[in-house]
């Protein structure tokens, strides 16, 4: 238990600017708050989306009077980058510990998150997840991770539930199932959940085809799409093969009702759009997204592409919420004790948040009211078709044929 | 399984062989006429890539006909890295020679990394969506035109080799370095037009892969141990042997994926190495040598 | 200059008692980490003069026994550990029959190594009850020396030292031994050396076995430092680059060598990370240039520069 912070002169290599916060005071001016995001390396570019969404999120809480509670408290953010590997996010959370950070945020992939919430939990640090997805992180019996976004296994049955409605809202006699997944962890997982709830909804699983996620070729598994007569064909992959899937299936004409995808690698982004265009059209996929009937929420994505010349992407959104959860904990705790933090984190209670759905934490740290939308690609627009709560446009389905259209 | 999308699955593999046998010509020509095995083969065809993938991008220029500026840059390349960093270590023990292209793989793949991120690229021409169709089967144009690219790339080097001087200088210098040089051939500039060669076909391969593979810092690494695994089936400096075991590989790679998934596969690719390695090293078409 | 090694040890062993940074005593760990997989991948690399470029295959088999006994059936890592060795000399004696009784050298012994990681890699991913591409989790016990896990990296950093030293220590017994002759006697020249009598065959696989073992032990003990191995990290070609650049740079064949290269890329790495924020992946970058010079103008690392100095001066 840390109640008195260590001065420490840094080591030579030590980036970042430190903080100084020599023994703990009542009113500090700047609370220390730790990031670790991979700025480099091979996820370089949602890193770095979400370090600008922290930032974004840090400057508009400072601009508005910081952590009243503390006496209008500025937020200092020390932001180190992990360069995308385990080993070095573990020393990235040593480096934050030594620097006396208050909390952690970040590091946006699971397999990143796996090693820094276990560093944070030896140190008893609370770390608010960004993205982070793996059921996993959560099933460890930590106290110090909290995770305000969905988990994969949610947004595998969220996805699941709304196919369900759209085919019983417009009575659609779509009944056989492809899943194409990457063999890792993220892949087979998500194609389990998917294989258990789908006859749920009395859908059949026809195919399940594993594929390497390093592969530069899926002409194999879209012949094997289109022997199976697929109706649906459900990808859980990564941006290189999702975007490969797409492009693979309409060279070769494989026309299906439609590709709706679980936390799709190239699903609900602008970015992906802009790489093959008409291809994206009518694509669909159940990923996180913002609260379309939210206020405030044009002008907040309005203000971030002023300020990091990006349109929305759910990565920025998540790592920006995750500011605000801890904002919200820093200013019930009233104190920058990392326990008294923790505990504030663990009785969070907040509503209309740009998410759509409110935050709370359950005793494993997972917010269980979190949850997935499924968007569709239309008119090379991304739009929210389901749930209706918060649908901006009727979906299409089936997809009109390839042939006519790219 | 229907005979469909067995054919379908043959045809690719014949056409991404193509590719494959075009890529270890390259590194073979390089091992044939210096014994260097170049591990920077696959860095140096992920630049070429990104240049033809950003003349596009930026310029408009279709990867095709940009090889007209990648193709000589291909080959300036490689003549320079030839004089700079090889030379020197000619006549180093071998492990010296490997570590050498080691650094220099490391080198370029990280200064691509810092360069161009690692997002994967993507490059959309006007026919990458195309197709040919061939009775049950649709070919895919992109696959097609690198096909038909790579055979016509191999066509010309065999021809240079066989019938000009310089292409018979470079089978000397290959066959007998010594003996070449006293009849006054000029080895180290022999070499480094080799050197040059090899990257040129490499380029020229990647620049053809752009329209249907993603870019990223990474694609040359899976790339090369493919080249590798069919230089050594084919024999290492046998032109033949890279064009047999470049079609070889990618049939079995493609009939492979069809009935054994995805990683799998590798397994089987390595397991043919290693037998190759220990069995035929000189490869399946290959001469044994000292 | 004789007590310096004894100097520098000492040194080593007061260094966490005076410093408070989590981050400094870490990265030493990690320095005395790569020096003692290096020093593994020497024996076999620099004295017997056979280049793997696949020693991330014995790394990864003790990092993946190690934790999988701990996981599985509850067995200690400091028992699993030898277990990941035993089972790693294994694996070297096999790879190490196949490649020396049909004659593999140089390049083509470099490249067969890379493969066999290749195929425990990729065996690795794809096989489910090893954790596949995701790899494995050590659960944590918190401070629990009797399971190899800790709440100081103190203990970790004590523990590498020790396990350095000892290794230091039976290299250098292994250079002045009759095994050690035989196997400079081989990486000079091996026809001559079969010529005199040696077997070259029985001296490499001995060295293979131990340079297996070691670097067996080596990645057990990273599985514990870090509470997590996956195929990448375990088998990967970036980790057996990283097992041989060290030794390379520091001088191959040389006790001193790996620790010289581990200081030194260490400190180049954390240095460049440091001055150079948002480009870390420049020492990578820098690693390959160091490696490409180090060949033309060190081509027997730092130690051999320092020993033709020695000689001169």
């Amino acid at each position: 238990m840390i109640t008195r912070r260590e001065f420490v002169k840094g080591a030579a290599a030590v980036t970042g600017s430190l903080g100084f916060p020599a023994v703990l005071r009542a009113q500090p001016k700047e609370i220390l708050v730790g990031e670790t995001h991979p700025l480099t390396g091979g996820l370089a570019r949602e890193g770095n989306l979400g370090k600008n969404g922290i930032e974004f999120a840090v400057n508009e809480i400072n601009a508005g009077g910081g952590i009243r509670s503390m006496g209008g408290a500025k937020l200092k953010l020390m932001v180190l980058d992990n360069e995308s590997k385990p080993p070095v996010a573990i020393s990235t959370i040593e480096k934050l510990k030594d620097a006396g950070a208050v909390a952690i945020l970040g590091p946006y992939a699971s397999g990143l998150a796996f090693v820094t919430t276990q560093e944070a939990e030896k140190y008893k640090i609370p770390h608010v997840l960004d993205v982070a997805i793996a059921d996993q992180i959560t099933e460890r019996g930590f106290k110090y991770t909290f995770r305000a976004c969905p988990n994969a296994g949610m947004g595998a049955t969220h996805t699941v539930d709304y196919l369900g409605a759209m085919a019983r809202d417009l009575k659609l006699s779509v009944k056989r199932v492809v899943l194409i997944h990457e063999d890792g962890i993220f892949g087979k997982s998500t194609a389990d959940t998917l294989q258990k709830l789908l006859p749920g909804i009395g859908m059949d699983v026809v195919e399940r085809i594993p594929h390497s996620a390093a592969t530069q070729s899926l002409a194999n598994e879209v012949l094997r799409i289109k022997a199976a007569k697929a109706d649906i064909v459900i990808p859980s992959t990564y941006y290189g093969p999702h975007s490969l899937l797409l492009r693979t299936m309409a060279e070769q004409r494989v026309d299906v009702a439609a590709i709706l995808s679980v936390y799709g690698g190239a699903g609900s982004q602008y970015r992906f759009i802009k790489d093959v265009a008409k291809l994206a059209d009518y694509m669909m996929d159940g990923n996180h997204w913002y609260n379309p009937k939210h206020p405030r929420i044009k002008g907040i994505i309005a203000a971030f592409e002023k300020a990091y010349q990006h349109p929305f992407a759910y990565e920025w959104m998540l790592a920006y919420q995750s500011a605000y959860v801890l904002k919200d904990a820093l200013e019930r705790a009233a104190s920058t004790d990392r326990d008294k933090v923790r505990d504030a984190l663990a009785a969070t209670n907040l509503k209309d948040q740009i998410v759509p759905y409110p935050i709370a934490f359950n005793d494993k740290g997972q917010n269980p009211h979190a949850r997935t939308l499924l968007m569709q690609v239309l008119d090379q627009k991304i739009v929210v078709v389901y749930p209706n709560e918060f649908a901006e446009a009727k979906p299409v389905i089936p997809m009109p044929a390839w042939a006519g259209r790219v | 399984m229907s005979s469909a999308v067995v054919l379908s699955s043959l045809a690719n593999g014949v056409m991404l062989g193509g590719l494959y046998a075009l890529v270890a010509l390259g590194l073979t020509l390089i091992f044939g006429v210096m014994k260097i095995i170049n591990f920077a083969h696959g860095a140096l065809m992920m630049w070429a890539m990104y240049a033809s993938f950003w003349l596009a991008k930026l310029g408009g220029v279709d990867p095709y006909l940009s090889l007209a500026v990648t193709l000589p840059l291909g080959f300036a390349v490689g003549y320079a890295i030839q004089r700079a960093v090889i030379t020197p270590v000619l006549e180093a023990p071998e492990h010296n020679q490997l570590l050498m292209t080691l650094g220099l793989a490391l080198f370029l793949e990280n200064l691509a990394l810092l360069t161009f991120k690692a997002d994967p690229r993507t490059l959309l021409v006007s026919y990458s969506q195309a197709s040919v169709s061939l009775g049950p089967i649709l070919l895919s144009l992109p696959r097609l035109l690198a096909f038909a690219g790579a055979l016509a790339v191999t066509l010309l080097l065999f021809l240079f080799l066989k019938f000009t001087d310089l292409g018979k200088a470079l089978r000397a210098a290959a066959e007998e370095r010594d003996g070449a040089a006293l009849v006054g051939i000029p080895v180290q500039r022999v070499y480094a037009v080799a050197f040059g060669i090899g990257t040129a076909c490499v380029t020229a391969a990647g620049a053809m892969a752009v329209p249907f593979f993603y870019v990223s810092p990474e694609v040359g690494n899976t790339l090369v141990i493919t080249a590798f695994v069919v230089v050594v089936l084919g024999g290492m400096g046998s032109f033949a042997g890279a064009l047999a075991g470049g079609l070889l590989v990618g049939v079995v790679e493609s009939l492979g994926g069809l009935f054994v998934h995805g990683s799998l596969a590798q397994i089987g690719i390595f397991a043919l190495f290693i037998l190759v390695l220990l069995f035929k090293p000189s490869g399946l078409l290959g001469t044994p040598s000292a | 200059m004789r007590r310096l090694p004894l100097l520098l040890l000492a040194a080593a062993l007061v260094i966490p008692l005076l410093v408070r940074s989590e981050y400094l005593i870490g990265t030493l760990t990690l320095i005395y980490f790569f020096a003692f997989v290096g020093q593994g991948w020497n024996i076999l690399g620099g004295y017997a003069g056979q280049f793997s470029f696949g020693h991330a295959l014995f790394f990864g088999i003790g990092a993946y026994t190690s934790s999988l006994l701990f996981v599985k059936a509850g067995l200690t890592p400091w028992v699993g550990m030898w277990c990941g060795a035993a089972l790693a000399v294994l694996v070297g004696l096999v790879t190490g029959h196949l490649s020396f009784r049909f004659g593999l050298r140089g390049a083509y012994f470099a490249l067969i190594m890379l493969a066999f990681a290749e195929i425990f890699r990729v065996a690795a991913t794809n096989l489910d009850w090893v954790g596949g591409s995701f790899g494995i989790l050590v659960p944590l016990r918190g401070h629990a020396p009797a399971l190899f896990q800790f709440g100081d990296k103190r203990y970790f950093y004590y523990i590498i030292l020790v396990m350095l030293v000892a290794a230091c220590y039976g290299v250098r017994r292994l250079e002045n031994s009759k095994l050690g002759y035989q196997m400079a006697a081989i990486r000079e020249n091996e026809s001559a050396a079969e010529g005199l009598g040696v077997n070259a065959y029985q001296v490499k696989l001995t060295a293979m076995a131990l340079s297996a073992g070691l670097t067996a032990l080596g990645g057990s003990f990273y599985a514990q430092y870090f509470s997590y191995v996956d195929p990448a990290i375990g088998f990967g070609p970036a980790n057996s680059i990283e097992i041989l650049l060290r030794p390379i740079i520091g001088g191959a064949g040389t006790v001193w060598g790996p620790l010289l290269g581990s200081f030194l890329l260490g400190g180049l790495g954390e240095g460049t990370r440091g001055l150079v924020k948002s480009y870390a992946g420049v020492h990578l970058m820098i690693y390959g240039v160091i490696l490409m010079g180090a060949v033309v103008f060190l081509p027997h690392g730092v130690m051999g520069w320092l020993r033709q100095r020695g000689r001169r001066g």
